[in-house]
């Protein structure tokens, strides 16, 4: 599917925690369910979720990942309601929603230079590119739907 | 414009915004233009990636003409053409 002249959503996605992906993702697949074409642009500790390697390091089963802090006595309960209920993992979501063509991810180029990251090889591949504010507003400007994480 | 074209242009300004990041880049290129003659053109140096995406967009918004990038070692040089 295109984005072409469809509704359109961003996710400024700030945080980078498991229970944050893992709730981000679960809205972005029910807007692209919808057809709306998701853009996520990453910010701080969403830019260092997408970084080379960092995805697996953040399994939506693992107790030891990177969890809010605030919350993590309740992280092992979570975890196995999770199991039970087969839940999918953040990144999984993301991957098929990418397969359909409806998920676009931009970073925010002064975050990734945060992490020394100056160039897209960087990042996980279901990165898209590097982008500045500028553009980050335009998508807010257009999109229907926006989403702060 | 491909890159032969591009390096023959003459710019009319040239800002040199390497070494600050996104939204450095843009906020120089807004200030400088504002020297730049109507038709001529500016060139942007930034180190920024982001800005290879990011000023092409704030070019057209503006109704400017963004005319293309040259890569250099740590660098691009972005050519911009401002609005009649």
């Amino acid at each position: 599917m295109s984005e072409e002249g469809g509704k359109k959503a961003l996710i400024i996605l700030f945080n980078g925690t498991v229970d944050a992906l893992q709730m981000m993702a679960s809205l972005a697949y029910g807007l692209t369910a919808m057809g709306i074409h998701v853009y996520i642009f990453l910010q701080t500790w969403g830019v260092w979720a997408f970084l080379k390697g960092n995805p697996e390091k953040l399994n939506h089963l693992d107790p030891n990942a990177r969890w809010s802090e605030t919350y993590k006595d309740l992280v092992p309960e979570i975890i196995e309601n999770m199991k039970k209920a087969g839940t999918a993992n953040w990144y999984e979501l993301l991957q098929e929603m990418k397969e359909d063509g409806m998920l676009t991810v931009y970073s925010c180029s002064t975050a990734a230079l945060q992490f020394g990251v100056k160039s897209k090889d960087g990042f996980d591949e279901i990165v898209d590119d590097i982008t500045g504010v500028f553009e980050a507003a335009q998508l807010a400007e257009e999109c229907d739907i926006f989403y702060y994480v | 414009m491909d890159v032969e074209e591009l390096k023959n242009l003459k710019p009319d300004k040239v800002v040199d915004a390497r070494g600050t990041s996104c939204p450095g880049p843009l906020l120089a290129a807004k200030k400088a233009m504002a020297e730049v003659p109507a038709g001529g053109i500016m060139e942007v140096l930034s180190s920024d990636t982001g800005t290879r995406r990011d000023l092409p967009k704030w070019a057209k918004k503006m109704g400017h003409e963004f005319l293309g990038y040259i890569e250099e070692p740590g660098y691009d040089r972005l050519f911009i053409k401002k609005k009649g």
